[in-house]
């Protein structure tokens, strides 16, 4: 069964099948906030239930031939900038934690450098501002196409490309 | 049941989370829709008062009459209407940006919202000028 199909029962007023999409989506919205956020399992727990939460309240505002996946991801990229707002923090402000960008070759390939230099290209990654980290996250680690980045950040498909490349420069130039 | 889904569905099941009415989302579409088509009016209207001053003024040839000039086009100036202008474009884009799919918008709609709005710009401003 598809997501949209899932919906259409949850609007119907199938209160289960919400579970079916907590638990498709727990894992890779949390991953998704992790990377974002850069704090506590505690505090990426509760944000992904609260990103779960809205998900139910809004679900009659989801409107079908939409993708579920980019509307959902649309609201935890909603409430990691909520973060950012009220604690008027960058992500370069953020404490260091361990492992919180695994490697992605993908990523190494495409900044064209050696795999040993990946610890260092996980921590420029924290050092970007949260308009090129959220790009680089969604691109490389959560694996979303350009129309799906475009639908989640609400920004043209053809700018996409373009953060993207830019993003990548200022990870070039924090790891020189 | 893992914890988070056990604490969603209970919170579901005892009525603390709710599903917002459809009509809720409906309703908020056509308030953004109507907003921003009443800013866009007032951005046209304001703008079209700003033509008809520099028609009626012609600012750079007040100018060239040194102090009396500029005191005449300061007194004159319609800076209200310049700010409801200037208010009303960046609150229909931030309206559009924010909860509207204008990213979605193909350049041809895109060009032809500007035309529409330039053509009512120019539009209301004739009807004042006659």
């Amino acid at each position: 069964m598809t997501d949209e199909e899932v919906i259409e029962k949850v609007k119907q007023g199938n209160m289960e099948a919400f579970g079916v999409i907590v638990e498709k989506y727990q894992g890779p919205i949390g991953g998704y906030i992790r990377k974002m956020i850069n704090q506590s399992n505690e505090e990426v727990e509760d944000m992904t239930q609260e990103v779960l939460i809205a998900a139910y309240e809004n679900i009659n505002g989801f409107e079908k031939g939409r993708k579920f996946s980019s509307w959902i991801y649309r609201i935890a990229h909603n409430k990691a900038i909520d973060f950012f707002k009220k604690r008027k923090i960058k992500t370069s402000q953020l404490e260091d934690r361990e492992e919180l960008l695994p490697e992605k070759t993908e990523l190494i390939e495409d900044m064209e450098i050696k795999k040993e230099e990946a610890i260092k290209l996980r921590e420029a990654i924290e050092k970007l501002d949260v308009k090129y980290k959220e790009i680089v996250v969604l691109n490389y680690f959560e694996e979303k196409s350009y129309e799906e980045i475009s639908d989640i950040l609400r920004i043209p498909v053809n700018n996409v490309g373009v953060i993207l490349f830019r993003a990548k420069e200022k990870l070039k130039k924090l790891l020189s | 049941m893992n914890k988070t889904k056990k604490e969603i569905l209970n919170k579901i099941k005892k009525g603390e989370v709710k599903m917002k009415p459809k009509w809720w989302f409906e309703a908020e579409k056509v308030g953004i829709n109507t907003g921003w088509v009443i800013l866009m009016i007032l951005g046209a209207v304001m703008g079209s008062t700003m033509l008809l001053f520099w028609e009626l003024y012609n600012p750079i040839d007040l100018l060239s009459y040194g102090e009396v000039g500029r005191q005449l086009l300061w007194e004159d100036f319609p800076f209200w209407q310049l700010f409801l202008t200037v208010i009303s474009i960046i609150l229909a884009e931030k309206l559009i940006r924010n909860v509207g799919t204008w990213y979605r918008i193909k350049p041809l709609w895109m060009w032809l919202t500007i035309g529409v709005t330039m053509s009512l710009t120019i539009g209301v401003f004739f009807i004042m000028r006659s």
